[in-house]
Formats: structure tokens, sequence, C-alpha cells
């Protein structure tokens, strides 16, 4: 093994120097596979037996960008050293096969293979491995700032395995690929989230949504009750809307509220909170009751409100509460799909945010702050629970979560989907307007970014899936789910998307357009497709996101 | 001059085994990544698969005379064998394994056996001519890369 002493380095010059660690019983190949390597410039480390390879990885788990294995092995199979990297030490591993039988190929993609490769390797394709080390790391991180604030944040209540029990998701059967899964998807929906407050928010219309199944909550959080209420049912629920509505237990009203939050936030520092929201953590709540992380956001959420700018979440705000009707309707269906819960949890976080629509204008700025500052994520997310307290931290969370995964992902996708479902806004904003006007406190503003955020979360979602699909296809099943779910969120973020938030989102929009752009593409397509739903819908909103920024 | 015809001569080597299919592109493949650092990069790789094949074949010899025939080892085997013959382009080698495995998933032992045959033949076929060729290609000297002249 030839250990280069500098590490970083090589690291510039990316993918130059990528550390590859080689595994393959046959030494012809072996010896072939490590010369390929090299020609590409990759720094390789070789050996003939799984274990060892094990070891190696284990030592260090900072050593190596990517594994390279071949199936059948005499001392370990290939499958399952891939399901132990994949697990342990979280790198991309490629499957090397002289047997390209599709249920091989297919096998190997479903323990977790970003790739499979038939022999003999030719150069070409060598070449461009280096792809799966960035896509790795590019959800990986995400998914590390989610997980821990997860974590501390969460009450323990909607961990991944719960919501993998609920959702009854098949291909998720082992807790750490769903974890990664969650990962992935918290970080799409962390830039949803972004993205979401950005746009503004359709606060009070999410908050409203979320407030009718909650109820007691929703009284909380908004000072116009009534209002929101009233928005909020005219207000065709996105997709994700409608279903959290009926999912009652849901608690979707947490979810707007820490939305909120994180669309402030987001819109103040750019894309600083982006990285804070956990979107995942939203999202894994949003299905099952999510509970919101009452206490703790709720102090966050709202002692910052008045500083929080809430630009970004006005705008969102007039985002159409999604429709009762169809928020149960939809919210139904994204249970089904394990996605959809996702996709849910962030319109939660929005509807909760549109709650307080009165303190949305005073509380912008806090929401910036509390979105920034909540480390609600994920955990907040997931309980979010149909109590209106916490809607609020809730709300809070949310909207970080969703701000962050929205801006992240949705920047280049809800900016085509907004331009697109300006007549869908229209109606928001009316209602937006004068609601917003008197209450959007900080969550109020989550909610409306919440609800841009659920379209697009699922918009990002179904990305997600896509992403994770290439990577390992235990999202099969939620990513279909995820389209019904996609479809109802883009009708929301359509509506939501306003001119403001797009602008506003382009610096973050630009960063994530690279990292995602196969991400925009899909949502590009399902927002199309969500498009001609929405017309549907649209009927209810009425809202047109641009008027509601002008409210604003 | 001399260099040159054997240079030639080398060629005309190369380009008969791929006619008469006794290897592929892969081959090719594996002289494009000649260079600098592994003048030899060929002709070491090719060593290692015949002295690394020649296990195998024991192997797989000694399992299908020895009393009742384990298709699935055998299978496994014949893999591997299959996946490196196929990594320096041993096209007839790899065809050849191909059908023992076929025979083998069909549990015919009979078809086995004499399939193995054609491998063993196969395999020794073409080391004695990769051995031919790269006698000749050292007479002609290096591919152009470094200067000396190898006699």
């Amino acid at each position: 093994m030839t250990v280069e002493a500098e590490i970083d380095d090589p690291r510039d010059q990316f993918p130059i120097g990528m550390r590859v660690l080689a595994v393959d019983d046959d030494p012809t190949c072996l010896f072939l596979l490590e010369k390929l390597l090299r020609r590409c410039q990759y720094h390789v480390t070789t050996t003939n037996q799984a274990i060892k390879a094990l070891n190696l990885l284990r030592e260090n788990k900072d050593q190596f960008d990517l594994v390279i294995s071949d199936v059948q092995m005499p001392d370990m199979d290939g499958f399952k050293l891939l399901e132990l990297v994949g697990l342990e030490m979280d790198l991309p591993v490629i499957m090397l096969s002289i047997n390209g039988d599709t249920k091989l190929v297919m096998k190997g993609i479903t323990h977790g293979a970003c790739d499979y490769l038939l022999k003999p390797v030719r150069i070409e394709e060598l070449k461009n491995i280096w792809q799966h080390v960035i896509r790795r790391k590019k959800f990986d991180s995400k998914d590390r700032n989610n997980c821990g604030n997860q974590e501390k944040l969460h009450s323990g209540k909607a961990v991944p395995k719960k919501i993998l029990d609920l959702m009854n998701v098949e291909k998720l059967t082992r807790e750490n690929k769903y974890r990664l899964y969650l990962k992935r998807i918290s970080c799409v929906a962390n830039q949803q989230a972004n993205m979401v407050a950005a746009l503004g928010g359709t606060d009070a219309s999410f908050l409203q949504m979320s407030s009718l199944n909650g109820a007691g909550n929703f009284q909380t959080l908004n000072g116009s009750g009534q209002f929101h209420n009233t928005a909020f049912r005219s207000f065709p629920p996105s997709g994700m809307l409608g279903r959290l509505s009926t999912s009652a237990g849901l608690g979707i009203h947490s979810l707007p509220s820490s939305g909120m939050t994180q669309l402030g936030h987001s819109q103040n520092s750019g894309s600083s909170t982006i990285d804070q929201v956990n979107f995942q953590q939203v999202i894994i709540p949003g299905n099952h009751n999510g509970r919101a992380p009452q206490g703790a956001q709720t102090g966050k959420v709202f002692g910052n409100h008045s500083s929080v700018s809430f630009a970004s979440l006005n705008s969102g705000l007039s985002s159409p509460l999604p429709d009762h009707r169809r928020l149960n309707d939809n919210w139904s269906t994204a249970q089904s799909s394990g996605i959809q819960s996702n996709s849910f949890s962030l319109n939660d976080t929005f509807k909760q945010a549109t709650m307080q629509p009165s303190n949305l204008r005073d509380n912008m700025s806090t929401m910036a702050l509390q979105i920034g500052c909540d480390p609600c994520n994920v955990s907040s997310v997931s309980s979010i629970s149909t109590q209106s307290q916490d809607l609020r931290a809730d709300v809070q969370c949310r909207t970080n979560l969703i701000s962050s995964n929205a801006g992240q992902v949705s920047n280049n996708a809800l900016a085509q989907r907004w331009d697109d479902h300006d007549q869908d806004g229209s109606y928001h904003s009316n209602v937006m307007c004068s609601s917003i006007n008197s209450m959007i406190p900080v969550n109020g503003t989550v909610g409306p970014l919440g609800q841009h955020l659920g379209p697009k979360n699922t918009i990002f979602h179904t990305n997600m899936d896509f992403n994770s699909m290439e990577q390992s296809n235990f999202i099969d099943p939620l990513y279909m789910n995820h389209n019904e779910v996609n479809k109802s969120t883009m009708e929301t973020s359509l509506k939501l998307k306003q001119g403001l938030f797009m602008d506003q989102r382009k610096p973050q929009g630009s960063f994530i357009s690279g990292n995602f752009g196969s991400l925009e593409d899909i949502v590009s397509a399902m927002a199309k497709q969500e498009q001609d739903k929405l017309k549907l819908i649209e009927g209810d909103f009425g809202c047109d996101p641009y008027s509601l920024g002008t409210c604003m | 001059m001399d260099r040159n015809h054997l240079k030639r001569q080398v060629d005309f080597m190369k380009r008969s085994f791929l006619d008469q299919g006794y290897l592929d592109e892969q081959f090719i493949q594996l002289e494009e990544l000649q260079d600098d650092d592994n003048p030899n990069f060929v002709e070491e790789i090719v060593t290692l698969f015949f002295n690394d094949s020649a296990r195998l074949l024991q192997n797989i010899e000694q399992a299908l005379v020895s009393g009742p025939i384990d298709f699935p080892s055998l299978d496994n085997y014949m893999h591997q064998f299959k996946g490196s013959s196929s990594s320096i382009g041993a096209k007839r080698v790899k065809n050849e394994c191909t059908r023992f495995k076929e025979y083998c998933t069909a549990g015919n032992a009979e078809g086995c056996l004499r399939t193995f045959v054609q491998v063993k033949q196969e395999h020794a076929i073409l080391k004695t001519k990769l051995e031919t060729y790269f006698q000749l290609a050292k007479q002609a000297g290096p591919s152009g890369t470094s200067g000396g002249q190898i006699r």
C-alpha cells in the first residue's frame, strides 16, 4: 500500500488523487484495475481479500473516498462487503463483475452500490467514478448537519425506525439505509425549506392548515385565527398539506413554525441557514404526527421574531393556504409513501408558520433569526404535533428545515415552478396580505414557506429519490409515491413561488443548482406535472403570489 | 531496419491473433496502458494471468476427477477464470469458459469434462502464442517509448 503522506493536496485537485480502495481476489483483474486507476491519476490501494479491505476501512474512516469491489470473492460475498461499507463507513462502493445479469446488477444496486461495472473494465468508465464521491459527500454533509441537530432536538418520537414502520416502506429494510436515505432527503428538504423561506413562505395558509388539524395550536399562533382558517380552507392545499391535515395527528403546525423560522433566517443569512435546516427531520415527523419539539423551539422562535427580517416570509406566506380538504386527501396519500411524509413535514412547518400571519411582518426578522438558530430541524419536525403550543416551535423548526432544503434544492426548480404557477399564487396573496399584515409572527412566515416547501419538498424528495435511486435503489417505492406528493407540493410551491423569493434565492440557487442539477431537472419535470394539477387546484387558491408580494 | 521489420512482424502477429479470435480488443487496451512507468505492463499482466490460471485449472481438474462433482464450486472457479481471461482479452479461452459454466449450471458432468478439455487446450495454445509474441516484441524493441534496444 503506497499511502501518500499528504491527503490534502490531492484533494485540491479532485478528482486527481482520489483515494480508491480496490478489492478483487483475482490477481490478474486486480493488477489491471490498479493500473487503470493509476492511469486515471487516482491514489490506489489494493487488496485481494474483503476482510483486509474492511480492516483497512475501519482503521481510518477518512482514509478512502471510494471502494471498488468484485462481486464474487472467496472470503466474503461482495454484496456483504458492500453492505458493511455502506453501513459502517458510508462510502460509495462500486461493484465489478464479469457477470452482467440484470438480477445481479439489481442486487448490487439494492444493496447500496452506487454503480455496477462489467469486467473487463474500461478506463473511460473509471474516469467518471469520482462523481459518486461528490454526490455522496453532498448528501452526507447535509445529513450530518441534520442528523446531528435532529438527535439533539428530537424528542425521540419520530425516529427513523418509527417512521419506517409507519411508512412501511418495503425496501428500507435496514434502519441505516433508511437513515441514509432520510439524510439525503433531509438535505433536499433543507434546501427546499430554504427556498421556501426565501420565497417568504405562505405561512398564513400553512399555519392555517395545520391549525385546522391541530385546532388548538393554531389559534395560539395566529392572531387572526379566523382569517387563517378561512384562508386556509380556501387555498387548495398543496398536495402535501392536504395530506397533512388529514393526518391530524401529524401535528402539522409544528412544521410550519420551524419551517418559517428557517426561511426567514435563510433569507437573511443567505445560504447559511440552509445547512442548519434539517429538512430531514421535518420530513420524518410530518408523517407521523409530527410533534414539534415544542419546548425548545418555541422559546427560540418567538423570541427572535422581531429581529428576523420577514421579507421573504411575507411573500411566502401569501402562498395559498392549502385547502384543508385537499390536504387531507393529499396527506393520506402522502402517508402511504414515506416520501410524502417528508414533504408533508415541510408543509407542516410552513403551515405553522403561516399560522401567525399577524406577526409575520414584525417577526420577519425574527424568523430569520429563529430559523437560523433553530436546531429544531428534524427532531422538531418529527415531533410536530397537532398541539398548538408547539406550533410555533414546530414551525420554526420546520421552516428551518424547509428553508434549508428548499433553498438548496429548490431554488432552481422552484423558480421554474413559481413562474408557472403565478396564477395560483394570486389567491393566496390576497388572503395572505390581509392576514399577514396583521399577524405574521415569525412562525407565520414559515407557514407559507412551508407550503412552498411542501411541494418543493416533495419535489426535492423526488429528486432525492432520484438521487438516492441512483445510488441505492431502496427508495423506489417511496419515489413512486413521491410523485404524487410532489405533484401536490408542486402546486403549492408554484403558488408560493414568489418572484421575491426567486430573486433572493438566486445566490443559493446557484449553489444548489450546481449540485443538484439532476434534481432540478426532475423537479422541473415534476413541476410541470404539478402545474397541471395545480391548475385544477388553483381554483381554490387563486392567489397570485405576486400580488402577495405587493400586499406585503 | 531490422527493428522495423521485427516491429512489423509483431504487429502482424497481433493482428492475426485478433483476426483468429485468440485475442480481442481488451488486449489492445492493455497495450495502450503500457507506458514509461510500466514499459512491460502487458507482458507482466499476461504472465500473471498464466501463473494464476494454471493454479485455477488445477483446482478445477481436481474437482472434476475426485468424487461427485460439486457444481457450485466449479462454477465459482470458472467464474474467476473467466474474469481474468477476459481481463487480458483471451477471447477463445473466455468463450470456452462460458460454455463450461453453462454445462455446470445444467449439472451436466460430461459436458463439463468435455468443455474443460477445450478450456485447457485453448489456454495452452494462447500461452504459446503469446510467449512467442513477447519474445518477438522484445527483440523489436520497446514500442516507441524508451530508447534502449532490447535484444
